[in-house]
């Protein structure tokens, strides 16, 4: 069975045409999720206040931490307290752990700064 | 404090009280804080020098720790759990400890072993350059 010429013609600008109607509404779904995502992004940590930190005896004690200065008071969450505290920790402590066999090396800067730049990226 | 070193000191520990001296040494001649912290009866004498012992806590070991780290938790882990169950402690630690902005930044090195010489002239010298690079700064002089 032969078809003309212009079936096949009317075919190809049927289906480009409908490709493109697609492409352009994939287009305008993506850029969508895209804002919805921005909107949802979580609000930053308050940097002062009430914290809960974590204590080496697997209980938490409750850190304030001044707006301005940076002395902090440490409290064991033995009572309750008046005020509001944020369950999020602020920014984690961080702590590296080394061997005096270590420490007495020449490489120990080194391995410091290795460290100190895995904490920044979140141990990755 | 801005910057402060702590050691975490035992009554019965018999290598504490070198470290105490080289430590107030050291302080003293840079004008940082130093004090001494005793842990109590609970501690434990802290002498491994196997890497599985740079944290007592196996959780750290899983997620963050290298392919050696984990080898040797296979063994040593059972003892781990219980340590950090019974919440004990190894003395010595010496805790270089400093704020950047409300951030508390800590270096903790554990043990110490004053019969070998050489190692305590290496490790001196590396804590008094780290500790006078961090007082400048922290203070900014």
């Amino acid at each position: 069975m032969v078809y003309s010429v212009f079936y096949y013609a009317f075919g190809a600008i049927g289906r480009a045409i409908t490709e493109l109607v697609l492409r352009i509404y994939e287009w305008r779904e993506a850029k969508k999720k895209v804002f919805a995502e921005r909107k949802k992004a979580a609000p930053a940590p308050p940097s002062w206040g009430f914290f809960r930190t974590a204590n080496p005896y697997g209980n938490y004690d409750l850190t304030y931490v001044p707006r301005n200065t940076a002395l902090t008071v440490t409290i064991p969450a033995l009572i309750k307290l008046p005020v509001k505290s944020h369950e999020k920790a602020r920014a984690t402590e961080e702590r590296l752990y080394f061997t005096v066999k270590e420490a007495a090396s020449k490489e120990w800067f080194k391995e410091i700064e290795e460290l100190a730049k895995m904490i920044e990226k979140g141990g990755k | 404090m801005l910057l402060e070193v702590i050691l975490e000191d035992e009554v019965t520990c018999p290598r504490c009280p070198e470290l105490e001296k080289i430590l107030r040494r050291i302080c003293r001649d840079l004008d940082i804080p130093f004090s001494v912290k005793f842990l109590g009866n609970k501690a434990l004498a802290n002498y491994e020098e196997s890497v599985i012992s740079r944290t007592l806590d196996p959780e750290w070991v899983k997620t963050f720790g290298s392919p050696e780290h984990k080898r040797s938790l296979e063994k040593i882990e059972p003892l781990l759990r219980y340590m950090k169950e019974r919440s004990i402690h190894a003395v010595p630690n010496t805790i270089i400890r400093w704020h950047a902005g409300t951030n508390v930044k800590e270096i903790v090195i554990r043990g110490f072993n004053p019969n070998d010489k050489e190692q305590v002239k290496a490790f001196v010298a590396n804590l008094y350059a780290l500790l006078k690079s961090l007082k400048r700064v922290v203070y900014g002089r």
